[in-house]
């Protein structure tokens, strides 16, 4: 009792308590596919916080993960076994495997490199999806992903993904909730601020960091295998390079930094998204009016200025 | 295997126009410079507009496609941009990736989302070893070299040049003298965008005008410049050259053995660079 009481601290409860009234206002005026591809977005959205907002390295081709994912669980279903819970375990063991195999190369890149090479690395597996592999993952017209029902659990429903994929975003907010109050998490902002240092005070920054990458990459394509199963099909769009910035403009919204932050921006990305998509035509253009405002007025994102704001009065200042 | 030679030649002139300023800003202004895409789609899009709707000729609506882009480079630099420089790179691809989406929108409204084909404006074509080349092509390559040669012509000899190499390595030193910097930084920018609109302007009728084409070659562009490397300014401007033809080559060659490898075959090329090499073929460790 007292572990779980020590692990369900007062700010996870209540953080949790908001995101289901959230995530349940939203399933009020949204379609359930869409609220649960908000779910997913927001799970992509932490796993690329903890590189760009933990560790300041900013990948440009973090949809190369997340399509990744989705690819290998609709191979897997078709080609494999038709154990969902396997495939997902399946395809996002792949993914890490593979991150794993790239971090050690890309360790050596910083800032803007690190970032092209992603964006090299999306373009190279998009291709690869695209055409040499088209006769498994059928090309421009995508592949269908075969739910069959496993034990009682049938996937095709879509409220079974639903509360699948909440739970599991519930789950990794508490975790790196909990993570953000560890040492480990002073470490790496210890090495966002200057690597060279901390290397040089005893800590294996190569370990630290290719950790650290492997787990993003596994989060952004478990992003995608869910929203794999919840589309039932996948598309190149799922791996496209061109929806890079999305993820990338979410974190900054809400804040890079803080899992708060990747999630505050995540839904707030979204509903603009699917709002003024609806509403205006040119709705890249106002997309591109608040990027800006973000960069020269709004740096730390939404989440600091509410936080910032409510503790002023809290505290009477 | 003229004809596929002959493509990658102006393919390789436009990227070479495009990436001069990419690599300037990329290397100097540390900052990865989306709304350079701008500057490409818009020269072509003004010389529809100035030639094909209101009939001018095709030289005067070049000139004033590109005095255009420079002056919208001017105020993007001036109000955006400088406030950018040496900051976190995160920042300056957001902003600049900002821009590019709000200037594509634009022409979006303004133009529509659908191609705009523009025609050849010089319809000859000279034999050169029993295929026949469009001059229009070989006149590309021509204005790229000799663009290239005033742009090294104006750095080495005149004073505005050898100041903003200066200004470029140490921009401190510089302005210590006295010598307001921004006011050289800003040129350079104009020029690199300048040559963007031009690379844009020429390449619009061989392809076709649309909004996103800035964004589709930026991409290769950003190839072109981490493959050629960042070194002096000098040898950045040359680095980008070499770079630039081989890209165009390597694009034209592999499109013509298999049609989709194409723009691929540039972005296997920059990840082996990336992870061989990140300082890029002609990069200097200095800096």
């Amino acid at each position: 009792m007292k572990t779980l009481t020590r692990f369900f601290t007062t700010d996870i409860l209540i953080s949790s308590i908001i995101l289901i009234v959230l995530i349940f206002i939203l399933r009020s005026f949204m379609p359930l596919f869409m609220v649960i591809n908000v779910v997913c977005f927001l799970i992509f959205a932490i796993g690329f916080n903890i590189l760009y907002g933990y560790l300041g390295l900013l990948s440009f081709g973090h949809m190369a993960y997340y399509g990744l994912g989705a690819y290998v669980i609709a191979l897997y279903l078709t080609y494999i076994g038709s154990n969902v819970f396997l495939g997902i375990l399946f395809s996002t063991a792949i993914t890490a495997f593979i991150a794993f195999l790239l971090a050690i190369p890309f360790y050596k890149l910083h800032a803007a490199f690190f970032a092209l090479g992603h964006l090299a690395f999306n373009h190279i597996l998009y291709f690869l999806v695209l055409i040499p592999l088209a006769t498994y993952t059928g090309g421009e017209d995508g592949i269908r992903v075969p739910l069959e029902k496993f034990i009682h659990i049938n996937f095709y429903n879509r409220e079974v993904v639903f509360y699948f994929s909440l739970l599991l975003l519930l789950a990794f907010i508490m975790v790196f909730r909990k993570f953000e109050k560890s040492s480990f998490y002073s470490l790496l902002i210890a090495m966002k601020e200057n690597e060279t240092r901390v290397n040089f005070m005893g800590y294996n920054t190569f370990i630290v960091r290719t950790l650290m990458y492997v787990i993003s990459a596994a989060l952004s394509s478990l992003a995608g295998v869910l929203s794999a199963i919840n589309n039932a099909f996948v598309t190149p769009s799922f791996i496209h390079p061109v929806r890079n910035p999305e993820v990338v403009f979410a974190v900054l919204l809400g804040g890079p930094g803080t899992v708060y932050g990747a999630i505050v921006g995540g839904i707030a990305y979204s509903l603009l998204s699917y709002y003024i998509a609806a509403v205006i035509q040119t709705w890249e253009f106002f997309l591109g009016v608040g990027l800006l405002t973000i960069v020269y007025v709004l740096r730390k994102g939404i989440y600091d200025l509410v936080y910032s704001s409510l503790l002023k009065k809290v505290r009477g200042g | 295997m003229i004809a596929p030679l002959m493509y990658g030649l102006t393919v390789g002139s436009i990227f070479y126009l495009v990436s001069v300023g990419l690599s300037i800003t990329f290397g100097y202004m540390k900052l990865v410079n989306f709304s350079h895409a701008l500057f490409y789609a818009i020269s072509p899009y003004i010389l529809f507009l100035l030639s094909i709707r209101y009939g001018h000729g095709y030289i005067s609506s070049l000139v004033i496609g590109i005095i255009i882009v420079m002056i919208i480079s001017y105020f993007t630099e001036k109000y955006g941009l400088r406030k950018l420089y040496r900051v976190r790179l995160d920042y300056s691809i957001i902003a600049t990736y900002a821009i590019l989406l709000m200037g594509v929108d634009l022409i979006k409204a303004l133009f529509g989302a659908t191609p705009i084909p523009l025609s050849e404006p010089i319809g000859v074509f000279v034999e050169i070893a029993g295929v026949y080349v469009s001059l229009y092509r070989l006149l590309i390559v021509v204005i790229a070299i000799v663009v290239h040669i005033f742009l090294i012509l104006f750095l080495r000899l005149s004073t505005v040049g050898k100041i903003i190499i200066a200004s470029l390595e140490d921009p401190e030193l510089v302005s210590s003298f006295g010598i307001d910097i921004d006011k050289y930084f800003s040129l350079m920018f104009i020029i690199g965008s300048a040559l963007a609109g031009l690379g844009g302007v020429l390449y619009g009728p061989i392809s076709a005008a649309y909004p996103y084409m800035g964004l589709d070659i930026l991409q290769l562009c950003f190839a072109v410049v981490v493959i050629g490397g960042i070194g002096g300014l000098l040898r950045t401007i040359n680095g980008t050259l070499v770079s630039a033809y081989m890209a165009g080559l390597i694009y034209s060659i592999s499109g013509q053995l298999w049609g989709p490898a194409s723009t691929i075959s540039i972005f296997i090329l920059l990840l082996i660079m990336v992870l061989i090499r990140p300082q890029g073929l002609f990069g200097g460790s200095s800096r």
